[in-house]
């Protein structure tokens, strides 16, 4: 019986489980570790930081979940990885310490054939001085923090009503942060919000990010349906922006966030200062921080992962410039060169570099974007990675035998632009490929006939059928294999 | 000397790339050929596209006269409040449209030798960059106009034929369930104290069948229409589906009131 652990139970992790789970059957066995007790469709936690859905409605108890599948549900945290076990015994392992209320701080080691990282990111507030939840701004990146970023934004409408102004600030947190899409709805459905609550005349709302041009998205931009023909989401986000009366900088680090105050740098090298009374800024992400020991027991951590924590798996990381970047750069198997039974998925795979073009300040501040790889795109990859896994341990392979590069794959998205059964709005994205591909797709990197999108009430409505399908999915209810990632 | 291209030539809805190799000669080449096309027509500047060269390449004429080469721009910055801009443009002759601009901009764009190079202009410098750049990312003054506007904009002027159009005739059978859903809903509330009005409640399901048949009419025939499309399929799709199910929705609900009165 061979043994597969499962570091995480995110979109990824959480996939790759259930489907390897789901293909094995009970002659083998999967372990999720976790140090979460719950699931988060992450997503709707943009409807949670502005109040239009609870926080119970956006997770689910994991242990019930798997117990029903027979997947080994611990609730811990990973601290290390032995890929080639310890001295008295060849079996890797992983090093872990409870976080179950029932166990807490116990350490256990658990022995793997198959090892996947799926662990996500940390959330890496410390890289600017007073950015976070603990400190002086919000966050919509767990479903804690959108709640507490809800409450913030009730105070702040009352006050409105009361007649007092506020200014929001909403947008990335630092030179290096990924998710601006998370923002991109944030900011909008905030300001659908206050126009629902008749107070947006008392509001000032500004983004502000680091990408390059508005509606880059970390992702060198998007080509929208736009008054009958195609655009870049650059025209779209331009006018959507202008639209709605909000404000923006892009090409922005944040430095500093201080008590109603933060300042920063742009491209160009000049610093400003922004005052706010509501700031909802994404953090950068890292790796969890897990160590990797050999079987002496020597830290072979910088062996396993890249500087930035996150895991190397088959991509190209020699360091090229813009101009070199392939789509061959990407990973294709997502396992690790140097162990072959150890694979990371989602958020945890060190990506070879940034999808948009990248960018310093001239004082040598790094602006750009990092790559995404939430979403749909993190399901795929989790679920390819489980057939392959699944083949070897059915001895039907002897090698990772499904590809999912984000250099060959398309990823659809709807970007919630407000929350509303009639007046609501979402732009509905396909993108392919998502890693522009300049060899195959001269010019932009795209393939224009499949990478476009709409805004409209029908987005809206699809998004929200999505959040029940997806937590119907997760949640292995009848028929969740034919749900798509 | 190239020739400028106009509304409603194809070729204007290209995307552009960026330029990534700055050792192709074709970069050169392009620079040039907009440089003597500028001074040819004896105007400020052009985006490459408006040449039919889908890369991300803007010359134009600074106050001194000067040419300045931008390689990659994108606006990262901006200030002062958005005013209003009477605005036409080579590619779109005898067109004026009033559109929102910001008064100052700062630039970031790459020069012939790769160099990083920042510019913040303001004024009328700063509205013709403002165009410029968005015809380097596929964006033209007409995108600008809300969808009313844009609609008088597409009918005086032309659209872009075999591209996806902004009004389908699955719009119109919309449109006219729509009105018909309203029309049943009145009869409905009219039914309480109307005798005429009684029929929505003794058909009530014929009406039913008939509306419910009417939307997969729309679901099949809009698909069939999208089709022909290449830039609406998928989307196109989505919005299908979602505004189906909205209209199934609504016609349930009629329904099941029907079925209480």
């Amino acid at each position: 019986m061979a043994r597969l652990v499962v570091l995480g139970a995110g979109v990824s992790g959480h996939t790759a489980a259930t489907f390897a789970k789901h293909w094995l059957g009970d002659s083998h066995e999967v372990v999720v570790i976790s140090p979460n007790s719950k699931w988060n469709w992450i997503p709707s936690n943009i409807w949670v930081g502005v109040g239009q859905m609870t926080p119970e409605d956006v997770v689910f108890e994991l242990a019930p979940v798997y117990q029903k599948a027979g997947i080994d549900f611990k609730q811990a945290k990973a601290v290390s990885i032995h890929p080639e076990g310890k001295k008295e015994s060849e079996k890797p392992y992983v090093t872990i310490e409870y976080t179950d209320p029932s166990k807490k701080g116990e350490v256990e080691e658990v022995e793997y054939d198959y090892l996947i990282n799926a662990t996500g990111p940390k959330l890496n507030f410390a890289a600017t001085p007073g950015l976070g939840p603990e400190h002086n701004s919000l966050s919509v990146c767990t479903y804690q923090h959108a709640a507490e970023a809800n409450d913030h934004l009730q105070i702040a409408i009352e006050k409105m009503k009361k007649g007092e102004k506020q200014k929001f600030l909403i947008g990335t947190g630092h030179g290096m942060c990924t998710c601006q899409g998370a923002a991109f709805e944030y900011i909008f459905n905030i300001e659908h919000e206050l126009r629902k609550a008749g107070v947006r005349d008392k509001a000032e709302i500004k983004w502000i990010s680091n990408e390059q041009f508005l509606g880059d998205f970390g992702v060198a931009g998007l080509h929208i349906k736009w008054g009958g023909h195609i655009v870049s989401s650059k025209v779209l986000a331009e006018s959507l922006f202008a639209e709605r009366g909000l404000d923006w900088i892009t090409g922005a680090h944040v430095k500093e966030v201080q008590k109603g105050k933060l300042s920063y740098e742009l491209l160009d090298g000049t610093e400003g200062e922004e005052e706010f009374d509501f700031a909802m800024l994404i953090p950068p992400f890292s790796g969890v921080g897990l160590k990797a020991y050999d079987k002496e027991g020597n830290d072979i951590t910088d062996k396993v992962f890249m500087p930035n924590g996150f895991m190397k798996v088959d991509a190209d990381y020699t360091p090229k410039s813009f101009e070199e970047w392939k789509g061959d750069d990407w990973p294709k198997y997502y396992q690790n060169p140097d162990y072959p039974n150890m694979f990371a998925v989602g958020i945890a795979f060190a990506p070879p570099h940034p999808i948009s073009k990248p960018a310093k300040s001239v004082n040598g501040t790094p602006i750009t974007p990092a790559p995404p790889r939430t979403g749909m795109p993190s399901g795929i990859i989790g679920k390819t990675v489980a057939h392959s896994i699944v083949e070897m341990i059915q001895g039907k392979a002897d090698k990772p035998m499904h590809h999912a590069s984000m250099a060959e794959m398309g990823a659809a998205c709807i970007a919630s632009t407000g929350k509303g059964l009639f007046d609501g709005t979402a732009v509905a994205l396909t993108v392919y490929p998502v890693v522009p591909d300049y060899d195959k797709y001269p010019g932009t990197g795209r393939d224009p006939e499949y990478t476009f999108g709409e805004i409209g009430l029908a987005g809206h409505w699809i998004k929200h059928i999505l959040h029940y399908m997806f937590m119907w999915k997760a949640q292995l209810k009848p028929g969740w294999t034919l749900i798509p990632e | 000397m190239a020739k400028i291209l106009t509304y409603p030539d194809k070729t204007l809805l290209q995307i552009s790339g960026l330029v990534r190799d700055f050792n192709d000669i074709s970069v050169k080449e392009t620079i040039e050929e907009l440089k003597k096309t500028i001074e040819e027509n004896d105007i400020k500047g052009l985006s490459a596209i408006q040449i039919g060269i889908p890369k991300r390449i803007i010359v134009f004429k600074d106050k001194n006269q000067e040419f300045i080469t931008m390689i990659n721009p994108a606006i990262f910055g901006k200030s002062g409040k958005l005013i209003d801009s009477t605005e036409s443009d080579e590619s779109l002759p005898g067109i004026e449209i009033t559109v929102k601009r910001y008064d100052t901009i700062k630039v970031m764009y790459q020069d012939i030798d790769k160099n990083d190079r920042f510019l913040t202009v303001s004024g009328d410098e700063a509205i013709f960059l403002q165009r410029k750049i968005d015809m380097a990312y596929g964006g033209y003054l007409f995108d600008k106009l809300d969808k009313k506007k844009q609609k008088e904009f597409f009918k005086q002027y032309g659209s872009y034929g075999d591209t996806c159009p902004s009004y389908f005739v699955k719009d119109k059978i919309i449109k006219a369930l729509r009105y018909t859903l309203t029309l049943h809903a009145v009869l409905l509330i009219a039914s309480l104290f109307f005798q005429f009005a009684k029929f929505v409640i003794t058909y009530k399901t014929p009406i039913f069948v008939v509306e419910f048949i009417w939307v997969i009419f729309y679901a099949l025939y809009a698909k069939y229409e999208t089709r022909k499309y290449k830039n609406c399929t998928s989307c196109q799709g989505a919005n299908i589906f979602g505004t189906s199910a909205i209209y199934l929705t609504i016609i349930f609900t009629i329904y099941i009131i029907a079925l209480f009165l």
